[in-house]
């Protein structure tokens, strides 16, 4: 579980240095593919057998429908990718590693002593992180991004403190996300037709 | 007929009324017909149930609702039965009303017009009977909601869209405050049935007496809350206008009745005080912005503003009176505040019927364009005539009859309050209503005679005709009722002390019914200030009967045409006395408080010494705009603005207040 946790921390930390569309989308799949593994190895462990249903639609839903959707929207940005964020990437690694610091410091503070003390601190690293790259990421594929590392953090979360939720509640998370892509993804495609660009620092305009 | 049978009827005929407005909504004659046939009807079944209340005593039902606060009651004792029948008076008249009226907007919504009237008297009649604070609430917006679409009904005209969010925004603060006022009641845990109610101890107490004074004071349009009454109460269609102002703000004396006599009971003086200064200058400064107007509808909605204040000041030396133990007294001044709530209703929406019969008639609501109507229109001209009497507090009219009431209430206010405090507090307010009711006189003289007497001042004036039957029926109904009630105001008086004397405990009702005290301010055998309205007007005749025997025996009329000498000029209607000029004496006299701003244009001609045109215009002041809500609006704006530094159109920006509050909670529940 340990070593699972610090793959996610990794493949957060590599978002971040990130500037081509498509590597971030590689790396977003292999963090959701660690996900799954961490629920499988989750559900091993208590016993669950539900959960390794949970594990297949992570890597169903997570690994494969929405990266594949990102990736031909990508493939349809070819000249896009992240030239001028927010923050640079350096001083996002280094908010990334604050991030970090700021959930361990956290889970020492407000759960003292937990037994999958990793594995909830690298969930709030992996909320924290993604808010991070919503924030200083101007491309829209970067924001999707940010989000579905989010909720790859919050699935963690309660994957880490619950022993696996019940699975009805797993299938409304899953079909959340996947509509909430699906309108993003959608989103990104008309914001490409109508300004040549997904650059949301041009939404700044419907400001009134 | 039982009670919750007439009340089951009386909701049937409206919702009657609004399922034929909306069904027949392109058809507007039938529209027309069945929405406010239908509410006429309706109107009429909750005068019955009033009677039926007062008949065979307080009734009660509980509704076949389940809500998810707690059963709903119908309870109807003597004080809804009152509002029941007022609402119902006027209702059935207004109605009527607009069978005729209505006809103008043939084609411009009427469909939707006649729905909302009847969720309008319908939303009304729930307010003042059901018994329980959720359901109170629900019916109390839908009443706001109802006139404020009806306010807005002509929505193409600037003025109409911007009185409607006015006063959408104003009774909007004003619920808010209700809501407080009421959740401060309920006991913890305990029912929303208005017989759970209690009050709280301590400053709560006090506190759920300013918010009521605060919610209702804004319905009811107390100056300084009035600012959205002259402005909405204009805005809608003449039979509407004639309900808001002549009931619906009534319903806030109602709510006020409800919590100070009911809910909160005797208090401390001061609750008194401030009342009674409200209500000081809601009369002085209604009355005097109501001489300053032209526009006869915003000039009516102004006088509404004034009367309000006269029944304040009864509620107000009820609660004086209440707190200071005297329960007999604050019994008179209850009921001569109801008293003046009946009457206001009455005269105040005969005076918006006629004064919409002349805008039907002349398309103009600008006095300084009329002139001359008594001819073309002189049933109108009677009715008004009558109505503008009894606004006015002249006797034998029912206004004189509620006013002289309450000025027997404030003289009494020395047994009150104690010392010098109370004799002047009563010389000085019984001098406010003296010098309102002049001021009143004053204004009606000036409209009456701009609008009937003389010439007509425009073509449209001129080609004026009487109104339909169906418009003048219910305007004579109700100077019938002016004129009754002015004369025989005993039997009211009686059945209205039956109604507030439940409130003041037992000894109330002992000494209201032993003492007679209210035959004492008008049996003519009674001690000083004793009169009796009876016998006043047998005088009257006595005296008009006299004067005919004299005419005819020494009387002598030599008729002599000729024309009027005018220097030389042909006289025209240009020469006449108008509105601003007559309200000229009073707007220096009380130029310290209108603060009038005139301003005169001089077209300069070659000729010096003839034909030069003046152009004359007068604005005045209004205080409480100026000062309150002028400063209010833009504090507002500024704080928008400033609160817009925060908006900048940035996605990221506004993830990243996310992000910084996230943190910050999750450090802050840790107690790092």
């Amino acid at each position: 579980m340990e070593t699972l946790a610090i793959l996610l921390l990794a493949t957060a930390f590599l978002l971040t240095r990130t500037s081509r569309l498509a590597t971030a989308v590689h790396i977003l799949l292999a963090q959701s593919a660690v996900v799954a593994a961490a629920c499988a190895v989750a559900g091993w462990q208590a016993g669950e057998t539900h959960m390794f249903v949970a594990a297949l639609l992570t890597v169903v839903v997570k690994a494969g429908l929405i990266p594949y959707a990102l990736l031909r929207l990508v493939r349809l940005l070819r000249r896009e990718r992240e030239v001028n964020p927010v923050i640079g990437a350096n001083m996002t690694s280094l908010a990334a590693v604050g991030a970090m610091v700021l959930a361990y410091g956290l889970i020492e503070h407000a759960l003292p002593a937990v037994i999958s003390r990793d594995a909830v601190a690298t969930a709030v690293a992996l909320v924290l992180i993604g808010l991070l790259l919503i924030i200083t990421r101007r491309q829209a594929i970067m924001q999707i991004v940010g989000l579905i590392t989010m909720e790859n953090g919050l699935y963690l979360l309660g994957l880490s403190t619950t022993r696996g939720l019940p699975l009805i509640i797993e299938l409304g998370i899953f079909f959340d996300v996947l509509v909430a892509v699906t309108v993003m993804v959608i989103l990104a495609f008309r914001l490409k037709r109508s300004f040549q660009t997904t650059d949301t620092s041009i939404l700044k305009r419907l400001k009134g | 007929m039982e009670f919750i049978h007439l009340y089951a009827a009386m909701a049937g005929a409206f919702a009657a009324a609004m399922a034929g407005a909306l069904i027949f909504r392109e058809r507007p004659a039938v529209a027309n017909w069945l929405a406010h046939g239908l509410s006429a009807a309706g109107c009429l079944l909750a005068v019955a149930g009033a009677a039926r209340v007062f008949a065979a005593g307080p009734q009660a039902f509980g509704l076949p609702v389940d809500t998810l606060f707690g059963a709903v009651t119908v309870r109807a004792d003597y004080l809804s039965a009152f509002f029941l029948a007022v609402i119902g008076t006027v209702g059935a008249a207004a109605s009527v009303y607009a069978l005729a009226y209505s006809r103008e907007y043939y084609g411009r919504r009427l469909g939707s017009m006649g729905l909302l009237y009847a969720a309008f008297l319908l939303s009304m009649l729930v307010v003042v009977t059901v018994s329980q604070v959720v359901a109170f609430v629900v019916a109390w917006e839908l009443m706001t909601v109802a006139s404020f679409l009806l306010v807005a009904h002509e929505r193409e005209k600037a003025a109409a869209s911007r009185a409607a969010y006015v006063y959408f925004v104003m009774t909007h603060i004003g619920t808010a405050f209700i809501i407080v006022a009421f959740l401060l009641l309920v006991p913890p845990g305990g029912s929303l049935d208005f017989a759970a109610l209690a009050a709280p101890a301590g400053w709560l107490r006090d506190a759920a007496f300013v918010c009521a004074l605060i919610g209702f004071g804004t319905k009811a349009g107390i100056i300084p809350l009035h600012v959205w009454l002259p402005e909405a109460h204009p805005a809608a269609p003449t039979h509407v206008s004639a309900v808001m102002s002549g009931v619906m703000i009534k319903t806030a004396i109602y709510g006020l009745a409800r919590f100070y006599l009911e809910f909160l009971g005797p208090g401390p003086l001061w609750w008194g005080a401030a009342v009674l200064a409200a209500a000081a200058l809601s009369s002085v400064l209604g009355v005097l912005y109501a001489l300053m107007q032209h526009d006869v509808k915003r000039l009516l909605a102004y006088h509404s503003v004034e009367n309000i204040g006269i029944i304040l000041l009864g509620v107000g030396g009820g609660l004086l009176f209440a707190s200071a133990g005297l329960p007999a007294l604050a019994g008179l001044a209850w009921a001569a505040a109801l008293f003046h709530v009946l009457n206001h209703a009455l005269f105040k929406s005969l005076l918006f019927m006629g004064a919409g019969a002349v805008l039907q008639a002349a398309h103009t609501r600008d006095i300084e364009h009329l002139g001359g109507l008594i001819r073309f229109m002189p049933y109108t001209a009677l009715f008004f005539l009558v109505g503008a009497v009894a606004i006015s507090g002249l006797p034998p009219l029912n206004g004189f009859a509620s006013e002289w009431l309450t000025f027997q209430a404030l003289v009494a206010l020395p047994a009150a309050v104690a010392g010098m405090a109370g004799k002047l507090a009563a010389a000085v307010l019984v001098s406010v209503l003296g010098l309102t009711g002049a001021l009143a006189a004053a204004c009606f003289v000036k409209v009456f005679a701009m609008i009937f007497l003389a010439k007509p001042r425009s073509e449209q004036a001129a080609a004026a005709r009487e109104a339909s039957w169906l418009m003048l029926a219910p305007m004579g109904a109700l100077a019938a009722l002016c004129v009754a009630l002015g004369v025989l105001p005993v039997w009211l008086i009686s059945l209205l002390t039956g109604t507030v004397a439940p409130f003041l405990g037992e000894g109330a009702k002992a000494a209201l019914a032993e003492g007679a005290w209210h035959t004492a301010g008008f049996r003519a055998t009674a001690a000083a200030g004793a009169m009796s309205p009876a016998a006043l007007v047998a005088l009257l005749l006595a005296g008009l009967a006299a004067a005919a025997v004299a005419y005819r025996a020494f009387g002598r009329v030599e008729r002599a045409a000729g024309e009027t000498w005018t220097c030389g000029i042909v006289p025209t209607a240009r020469m006449e006395y108008t509105a601003t000029g007559f309200a000229e004496p009073i707007r220096r006299a009380f130029a310290a408080v209108l603060l009038p701003k005139p301003d005169v244009v001089v077209e300069e001609d070659p000729h010096h010494y003839f034909g030069r045109r003046m152009v004359f215009h007068v604005r005045i002041t209004y205080i409480f705009t100026e000062a309150v809500y002028r400063p209010a609006s833009r504090g507002a704006v500024a704080l928008a603005q400033f609160m817009k530094r925060l908006q900048t159109g940035s996605v990221q920006l506004y993830v990243g207040y996310i992000l910084a509050v996230t943190v910050a909670v999750l450090v802050w529940s840790t107690r790092w």
